[in-house]
């Protein structure tokens, strides 16, 4: 008698097990009709002010209130891996995931569904970005949501403290050596640096780059990349030059950019910064600090030598945006919510209170912030080349992380040693 | 002659040889009470204003409140199904003792050696199939899954070493197999059992990998794997970290405090032949 | 006399190398008794690994089609030149092997008599060995950063100038592993070594020490041959534990990095598998763990019956 009481134990426990299914797969049953409730899971790695999102995700279900969009915010450390390519082998999960407008999304394509047949006109012209994330096979895979670049902060008051013109910013390579000197004298970090995780060098590389570029290689910058081009490998030099000079943060190759090379900035340890136009790492949250609230500065990418252009340039384009994954149960209303994301009213909501810059170019944005307002005449008024946000595809950017601390200490050369393992890791995606 | 049997200079140089066995721990714990700022300051010390800042802080940032119950959840299913499923199985074979059960067993304990990272990903994607994934009940009998192939090596034998006379004595009483089990063979294997639970209970709350690939889900995650994404993700902040650390290892040092003895007696129990 | 006395008198008849139950009727159902066990594996580690045998052959897309390819995964897995620096990763793990032996055999052979308190001190180094490998590998990243405590005692003793990034250069992270690992499996050689040395006669040593040999000597001419079994089992789990027990090692502490100079087989399945989106690969790269694995416990059993024989 008792041992059917273990079976019957076992059994219902294996029930129950297999049973409880898990949570993350998104609202499951049929594709219902446009008044049935459903839930929309969006997963994203929330910017400094989730807060917004659920405001502009509650506006949203009081105007489609058969429609509720549950935000979960994820550690970026886990996003990429595993988390997405966990829910892509499983064919479950969220129905939206936040990812690059660029060929990064290239490599979870598996996971994606194009978007092909949701695509208005209307909706490519109210839009930028659109061909980043479009793959080689014409599928457009990402909506964009935002626009950033590369662009140099720093802290008038330690520029003070060594003796240098607040408002007279480097504009060419020996003004910024000049600069890196007098700091160091002062007993000040120049540049803040952060290469362990191995992005700051893919920054610095964004914010030079375009520099050297040849029109060839900015034509076949998503199609055909260039790893051993001559502009990569001189900004590459020049950066080894920088730190050789004692311009960087001591043993920056230690450090991890999210979140310690980020916190040391706004930190006040050192005088320079490389960041982002909008979105993490910009002048919004420099005016949170004690020393951003009258002394952020902003400046142009240097003019480097031999450099194409005459005039520093500004370096701005799509950045982000969210992809639809091909297990979604209600792509339409999917797309209906990300094309509210980049309607006017959100994208200048996102702006005025976060300091995200849209991809919708028709919002007129306006903004008390010297800083910021400095930014938007940049854009507007100078010659906005293709930013390389991201134009690596993921598996290609994981390897050339890996490298980036020993390339800025030379154990490795990047010509040598990385070049050949990006292009197999390149030949390896593309051949697919 | 001396009337001690030990001698003070070898356990003065054996004294000396836990220091780099003992200071890591107390680091943890003073670098845990350690507020950022004051680590900042100093790193060796111990701390000046001992705090539980770092350690509210930990709790709250990584959750470590829910994911200390899903282990805890995980956990004690594991450790009550190996010793369940081991037991059983054990005295299963102890009846099938011919060509057989005798191959099938060294088979099913020859698996030991499969590394887990060699079957993970398979195993994740199978129990994606089933909707299994994110469930705190599957990970805990998956963990007894593999706890069990040794409790199953270490449940023979000990059976093996019991007087026989008392288990003839009950067969003949009309006893059936189950009362068997649980009333003769159970009682008199108690130390075996306790050694197999806490040997479970700290294989299964180690863990990494499994609970990484298969637990993914931010509210059902377990301790360790949070504890571990804490540190990735907010590196900066080492006395958090230490702190996140130190929460998560107090439940294997009060077990192993209590399981000290088991534990040993478990690893040795195979020396000693 | 009751049944019970009858039969124990008549058990004690029966010689002790008969080991069998004597009532051996099969009942119905008896099954059951193994049923949950199987079903557990079954599910937990036979099926999956059967499942990367048979997928290491074919163009893993988990959910799609996903065909067979024959031998490609493993021609792409042996040519890239990260899997070559794999393999001259875990060769130069196992060279910490010597290390992991005698040290645990020294500490046994100091704590085997002439210690006040031997209990505590082997639960002392015990503990390390038990906490959770994530955990401890947390600790010591923190213990090894460029602002840690290792650091911050080197340049106040004026030895600065060896402070360093212990976990960030190429060639210094093996070496690291290699100790980090010497301290964390210390308890448990000193557990096994400490109940073999137990069950050799004393004699055995007190001839020795009286003979005027070394402390090293008897170590190495003595303690070691008197153990050997035990010694040659707690070998094999070493150079075992290289292939199969260091990812939260890795995971913790180095990423596989810097560049793949810390990269072991598991972390690489890990990471073809979940970050690239390799599936095949990765499949192909467990089926050699495998084999590496399966070598390794067929050769230690092999040297071990020989050695018994012997």
């Amino acid at each position: 008698m008792r041992r059917w009481l273990l079976v019957c134990a076992c059994a219902l426990v294996a029930l129950v097990a297999v049973g409880c299914g898990s949570d993350s797969s998104s609202d499951g049953g049929k594709s219902a009709s446009s008044n049935e409730p459903i839930t929309l899971t969006l997963w994203w790695v929330a910017n400094a002010k989730p807060e917004v999102m659920d405001e502009i995700v509650k506006t949203y279900h009081d105007r489609h209130p058969n429609v509720t969009v549950k935000v979960v915010a994820q550690p970026a450390a886990a996003y990429f891996a595993p988390l997405i390519r966990s829910a892509i082998a499983k064919h479950s999960g969220p129905d939206i995931l936040g990812m690059y407008a660029s060929p990064f999304t290239f490599d979870y394509a598996d996971g994606i569904r194009s978007l092909k047949d949701l695509i208005t006109p209307e909706d490519r012209a109210q839009l930028t970005g659109w061909e980043q994330g479009t793959s080689p096979d014409g599928e457009p895979l990402v909506v964009p949501q935002d626009a950033a670049g590369q662009i140099f902060y720093y802290n008038k008051h330690l520029f003070k403290k060594a003796g240098l013109d607040p408002e007279a910013p480097p504009t060419t390579w020996d003004e910024l050596l000049t600069t890196c000197d007098k700091l160091k004298a002062a007993g000040i970090v120049p540049i803040n640096a952060a290469f362990k995780d191995g992005g700051y060098l893919e920054v610095l590389l964004m914010a030079f780059q375009a520099q050297y570029m040849t029109a060839q290689e900015q034509a076949e910058m998503v199609s055909n990349p260039h790893f051993d081009a001559p502009s990569a490998v001189k900004v590459i030099d020049l950066m080894k030059d920088l730190k050789a000079r004692g311009c960087f943060t001591p043993n920056a190759e230690a450090i991890p950019l999210f979140p310690d090379g980020a916190n040391n900035f706004k930190a006040g340890k050192a005088a320079m910064h490389v960041g982002f136009l909008s979105g993490d790492m910009h002048w919004a949250q420099y005016r949170e600090t004690k020393w951003g609230k009258d002394g952020l500065g902003t400046f142009l990418p240097p003019l480097v030598p031999d450099s194409n252009f005459d005039e520093p340039q500004i370096s701005y384009g799509a950045s982000g945006g969210n992809a639809i994954t091909k297990w979604s149960k209600h792509p339409k209303e999917a797309y209906d919510f990300l094309m509210y994301l980049g309607s006017p009213e959100v994208q200048k909501k996102n702006f005025d209170e976060v300091g995200i810059l849209p991809a919708n170019r028709s919002v007129q944005l306006t903004t008390k912030d010297p800083v910021a307002q400095q930014l938007l005449d940049w854009i507007r008024t100078k010659d906005a080349s293709l930013t390389l946000f991201n134009l690596l595809r993921a598996n290609v950017e994981t390897v050339m992380l890996k490298f980036v601390p020993q390339i800025m200490t030379g154990e490795v050369d990047y010509l040598k040693d990385v070049v050949p393992e990006l292009q197999t890791e390149q030949d390896r995606a593309v051949g697919k | 002659m001396s009337q001690r049997d030990w001698s003070p200079r070898r356990t003065f140089l054996l004294a000396a040889a836990t220091i780099p066995f003992v200071y890591p721990f107390l680091f943890l714990i003073g670098t845990a009470l350690k507020t950022n700022e004051e680590w900042a300051a100093n790193q060796t010390g111990l701390p000046h204003h001992p705090t539980l800042v770092s350690i509210k802080e930990a709790w709250t940032m990584a959750d470590l409140g829910p994911a200390m119950l899903n282990s805890v959840v995980a956990v004690s299913i594991s450790v009550v199904a190996t010793v369940v499923v081991s037991a059983s199985a054990a005295f299963w074979f102890m009846r099938h003792e011919g060509r057989i059960g005798s191959t099938l067993r060294w088979a099913l304990i020859a698996t030991m050696v499969i590394p887990l990272p060699v079957f993970i990903i398979p195993l994740f994607l199978q129990l994606a199939d089933h909707g299994a994934t994110d469930n705190l009940i599957v990970m805990g009998l998956v963990y007894a899954g593999w706890n069990s192939i040794f409790g199953l090596y270490l449940a023979y034998s000990y059976f093996k070493g019991l007087p026989q006379e008392v288990l003839e004595a009950a067969t003949i009483d009309g006893a059936s197999l189950y009362q068997q089990l649980r009333h003769v063979i159970v009682p008199l294997s108690r130390p075996m059992l306790v050694t197999l639970g806490v040997f479970s209970f700290i294989w299964s709350w180690s863990d990494l990998l499994a609970a990484v690939v298969i637990v993914q889900e931010p509210s059902k995650r377990l301790l360790v794997p949070a504890t571990a994404l804490l540190s990735d993700v907010h590196s900066g902040n080492l006395p958090r970290n230490t702190a996140a650390v130190v929460i998560a290892l107090v439940p294997m040092i009060v077990v192993f405090l209590f399981g000290q003895r088991a534990l040993v007696r478990g690893i040795t129990s195979g020396v000693g032949k | 006399m009751t049944a019970i006395e009858q039969v124990r008198s008549e058990a004690r008849r029966v010689p002790s190398g008969t080991r069998r139950l004597l009532a051996v009727r099969r009942e119905s159902g008896e099954l059951l008794f193994l049923a949950p066990l199987l079903v557990l594996m079954a599910v937990a580690i036979i099926l999956p690994s059967v499942s990367v045998v048979t997928h290491a052959f074919t163009d893993w897309q988990p959910g799609y089609d996903s065909p067979w390819i024959g031998l490609e995964n493993f021609s792409k897995l042996f040519s890239s030149q990260h899997f070559r620096q794999i393999l001259v990763n875990h060769a130069i793990l196992l060279l910490g092997v010597p290390l992991w032996v005698m040290l645990p055999l020294a500490v046994s052979f100091v704590l085997y008599k002439g210690v006040k308190f031997p209990g505590l001190f082997r639960a002392i180094f015990f503990f390390p060995a038990v906490a959770s490998p994530a955990l401890v590998g947390i600790l010591f990243s923190a213990l090894l950063s460029p602002v840690g405590p290792v650091n911050t005692t080197l340049r106040s003793i004026g030895l600065g100038s060896l402070a360093g990034d212990w976990l960030a250069g190429e060639h210094l992270v093996k070496p690291v592993i290699i100790i980090v690992l010497a301290w964390a499996n210390l308890g448990m050689g000193v557990v096994l070594f400490s109940a073999a040395l137990s069950s050799v006669p004393p004699e055995l040593f007190e001839s020795a020490e009286i003979d005027g040999a070394s402390w090293w000597q008897r170590l190495w001419h003595v303690v070691l041959p008197s153990i050997r079994r035990t010694v040659e089992l707690w070998t094999v789990l070493l150079i075992l534990s290289v292939f199969v027990g260091v990812f939260p090692w890795i995971y913790t502490l180095t990423r596989g990095g810097p560049g793949y100079s810390s990269t072991t087989l598991d972390w690489d399945i890990y990471q073809n598998a979940l970050n690239y989106g390799d599936f095949g690969v990765a499949a192909a790269e467990s089926l050699v763990l495998l084999l590496i694995v399966s070598v390794v416990v067929v050769a230690g059993t092999f040297l071990g019956r020989k050695a018994s024989r012997a």
